[in-house]
């Protein structure tokens, strides 16, 4: 089994960064599936992504990614100021 | 639009009573079972393999939280991959954690499911109440399609599809 804590989706990640400006040309706001270094196709959501991937691949690690310009850093203060008690 | 009212009750000599202190002390919770979607549920059927079973506990409205969490323990169990990575704001800096999908079933809200939600997974399970775990944090994500109201004063809060 995978440890679901470890970043299993390096190779995807490079992927995406490589060709993420051409990708904003062409797919800018839907989400990007990818699978080892093959853009699989993009989808206006993340669950139709998600659909098409495991048709594709069963339960393997693939990418699903919104293409924009800056990521959004999330923000959960009670993990960071540990209201709740958390491994971060 | 089902309407879902949360009374927090405190049991005394005179039988259980609506007490403000509950909600202020354990914060807005919900019963969730977490699964994993449905397209991977449907996907393990037509294959004629076992769906791994939803694991139940209790969900934090939290409305500081951009991103909903799931325990990465939870995931863990139903053996659910990773489709992303985030960064998120940590008491050392911005790092890195991985987001699974996951399907989130509130039993007292009837017909009431999120079918698809990208969460972050995060260790939160050492959180207890009436001995069930906290296993997810909804967030504003989940929120942007809800109305919620926390009536303090009152003890009680809404949550509205």
């Amino acid at each position: 089994m995978i440890d679901i804590t470890k970043n299993v989706l390096a190779e995807e990640l490079k992927y995406f960064e490589d060709n993420k400006k051409n990708w904003l040309e062409t797919y800018k706001g839907q989400f990007v599936l990818v699978e080892d270094q093959k853009l699989i196709g993009a989808f206006s959501t993340q669950e139709e992504a998600y659909r098409k991937g495991v048709g594709k691949f069963n339960n393997e690690p693939f990418l699903i990614k919104q293409v924009v310009e800056e990521e959004q850093v999330a923000s959960v203060p009670a993990l960071t100021i540990g209201l709740i008690n958390a491994r971060l | 639009m089902p309407v879902y009212n949360n009374v927090f009750l405190r049991n005394t000599p005179n039988g259980a009573q609506i007490n403000p202190n509950v909600l202020a002390t354990v914060g807005p919770l919900i019963a969730v079972e977490v699964s994993v979607p449905a397209a991977l549920a449907e996907k393990l059927t037509r294959e004629n393999k076992p769906i791994p079973q939803p694991k139940s506990g209790w969900a934090l409205i939290d409305t500081g939280a951009t991103h909903s969490c799931v325990d990465d323990n939870v995931i863990s169990q139903l053996g659910v991959n990773p489709i992303s990575r985030a960064k998120i704001h940590g008491s050392a800096g911005a790092h890195e954690v991985n987001v699974f999908p996951a399907h989130l079933r509130f039993p007292a809200i009837p017909n009431f499911e999120i079918d698809f939600a990208a969460a972050l997974g995060v260790n939160i399970r050492a959180q207890q109440f009436n001995n069930q775990p906290i296993i997810a944090l909804l967030g504003r994500d989940v929120l942007s399609r809800c109305v919620f109201v926390y009536n303090g004063p009152l003890g009680i809060y809404t949550l509205a599809f």
